[in-house]
């Protein structure tokens, strides 16, 4: 599957925010990994995502990645703003090794993460222009106003504006660049529509059977993983300075 | 466009000995009517397209004063309604400016005051055009003028394509806050020629004007800025900037690709003002940051071409305007929510 593809997917699995592995399969995937059941990735041992329910551990080692049965490590579920996911502690050597390339895997990882989250701010917009519609004070409905509106029009050019970033990513040439640029550019202008959208939603929208915080949840955990926004800034600053 | 950069890095060579800071594009005016009659002439100002806009963003990239040529201001409306005209526009023998503002008309310029009457020697203008770029150098204008009044103004406007040198057209320079030139223009009985549809003025204006906001140039000038800001932190090397720098860089590609689609999808609603907004936007916060970081170099002023210690108060000043000219922020966002989310 190309990176289109997976982006593609991972913009309508974001939409929704229900519960998948997606992220965990295609990490493992990218890695080359073709084995039976569901291999999570620990790229940082202190979270990671999926492990309660992995059949198998992959962990990067020297030139690619190394298999860990889940019985030769110590798995410890860790609460979190969204998904699922633990503290992993390895104790023995992998049984065997597989040669990959890590960094494009997280790559492609990554801008398929800010896919997902571009898919969670599209809903949370859709939802939020659905309900400014609908929801008169003062005998109008909440998107005659101006203040409104404008609040709205910024969420469509974030959401225009994060499309066009995922979408270049994924057609790069050099994916390791383009994920920290997409993801430098996506996540935090993903947050902040899904926030836009509990703020025009009212006091209903706090109450856990509206959809809002399903995305409002989603895209902050996008943030730290697969390297925070600080790492890409940085990674992308060193690419401008060094000649 | 490897042509168009090495053409600009010759010819910009020799700005700073044809500097004038009180013109927007701050040099002279003989040295700008030769770089565009030269670009005329390598048929870069025929461009259309892809082609067009890169050519755009390497000028703007570039500072050079290829920005507000007679093709990017009245090329779109000639080729429409005088295509006649448009030989020595496309050849860069032309200069151009456009006047549809009024000291009462500016965000809405349905407003407007001015008035042509339609005598035995033809249409003639009568009335004042304010902050219009490059009057004092401009060969042509085209305007708007109320032409019918037992209609709605939206209904009963046109537009006009007066020539600069005619009796009846005087411009008073007015200093902007930043050292160069707008004008405001004196029409007094000017004679004038129609152009396009007469009582159709309203509908060829909102047309030419989402022309204007492709963003492409904004995206040039604002990525000169992080240029000089790469530069800059290179010689002041620290975590904090870095972060800073890797943040813009972020935002400027992420606003690049909204510009090239606003080029390959040119009949879209809306991607003209969110490019608009977006790219005006990114150069404010790209100035700001630029001379924040500067610290007390970064308050420092000098104009284009002059001592490049100034640069970042320049552009701190210079950044104010692009937010609001060519439609305020504010109208573009009207446009986007009942436009492309159906509010209203």
């Amino acid at each position: 599957m190309t990176v289109r593809d997976l982006v593609t997917q991972a913009r309508l699995i974001g939409w929704e925010a229900e519960p998948s592995t997606f992220h965990t399969r295609v990490l493992a995937s990218e890695l080359g990994w073709s084995g039976h059941g569901l291999a999570a990735v620990v790229l940082d041992p202190s979270l990671v995502r999926d492990a309660a329910s992995a059949d198998v551990l992959l962990v990067p080692v020297d030139g690619g990645v190394g298999e860990v049965p889940v019985g030769d490590a110590v798995i410890e579920p860790v609460a979190t703003l969204d998904g699922d996911w633990a503290r992993v502690t390895i104790a023995a050597p992998p049984a065997r090794t597989l040669a990959c390339d890590v960094a494009r895997a997280e790559a492609v990882a990554a801008i398929v993460l800010c896919a997902d989250a571009l898919g969670a701010a599209e809903a949370a917009l859709g939802a939020t222009v659905a309900h400014v519609k609908a929801r008169e004070q003062w005998g109008r409905p909440l998107g005659s106003l101006q203040v409104v509106q404008h609040r709205c029009a910024d969420m469509l050019i974030a959401v225009t504006v994060a499309e066009g970033a995922v979408l270049a990513a994924a057609d790069a040439d050099d994916l390791v660049l383009a994920a920290s640029y997409c993801k430098a550019a996506v996540i935090e202008r993903c947050r902040r529509v899904t926030a836009s959208a509990h703020q025009l939603a009212g006091g209903q929208g706090i109450l856990a059977d509206a959809p809002l915080h399903r995305w409002y949840r989603r895209v902050k955990m996008a943030e730290p993983v697969l390297g925070t926004n600080r790492h890409h800034r940085a990674v992308i600053a060193a690419s401008l300075l060094t000649p | 466009m490897d042509d168009v950069r090495s053409w600009l890095a010759s010819v910009m060579a020799d700005a700073p000995t044809h500097a004038d800071p009180r013109d927007l594009t701050g040099l002279d005016e003989a040295f700008e009517r030769r770089l565009v009659r030269e670009a005329g002439a390598r048929g870069w100002l025929a461009l259309e397209g892809e082609a067009r806009a890169a050519f755009n963003f390497e000028v703007a990239r570039a500072d050079a004063p290829l920005v507000d040529t007679a093709v990017t201001l009245i090329g779109g409306l000639l080729a429409v309604h005088r295509p006649h005209l448009l030989g020595p526009v496309v050849a860069g023998e032309v200069t151009a400016c456009i006047a549809y503002t009024e000291a009462q008309a500016g965000s809405d310029l349905a407003a407007i005051e001015a008035v042509a009457d339609e005598t035995d020697r033809g249409w003639e203008l009568r009335g004042r055009k304010v902050l219009v770029t490059g009057a004092h150098k401009a060969d042509w204008c085209v305007t708007l003028a109320a032409s019918n009044f037992d209609v709605p103004p939206r209904e009963g406007m046109s537009m006009f394509l007066v020539d600069m040198r005619a009796p009846g057209v005087r411009v008073e320079r007015r200093p902007t806050m930043n050292g160069w030139d707008l004008g405001d223009v004196y029409f007094e009985d000017a004679p004038a020629q129609l152009l396009g549809v007469r009582d159709g003025g309203w509908r060829q204006l909102v047309t030419a004007v989402a022309a204007e906001r492709s963003g492409m140039f904004w995206l040039g000038f604002a990525r000169h800025v992080l240029d000089l800001l790469v530069d800059h932190v290179r010689g002041h090397d620290d975590v904090l900037a870095r972060d800073t720098l890797g943040r813009l860089a972020a935002e400027w590609s992420a606003a690049e690709q909204l510009c090239w689609r606003v080029v390959r999808e040119p009949d879209d609603a809306v991607l003209p003002s969110m490019a608009k907004i977006v790219t005006t936007e990114l150069l404010q916060d790209l100035a700001q940051t630029a001379s924040e970081l500067a610290g007390t170099d970064g308050v420092r002023w000098a104009p284009l071409f002059g001592d490049p210690a100034g640069r970042f108060g320049y552009e701190y000043l210079e950044r104010v305007h692009g937010t609001i000219s060519v439609g305020a922020n504010e109208v573009q966002r009207d446009t986007i929510a009942r436009f492309g989310l159906g509010l209203r």
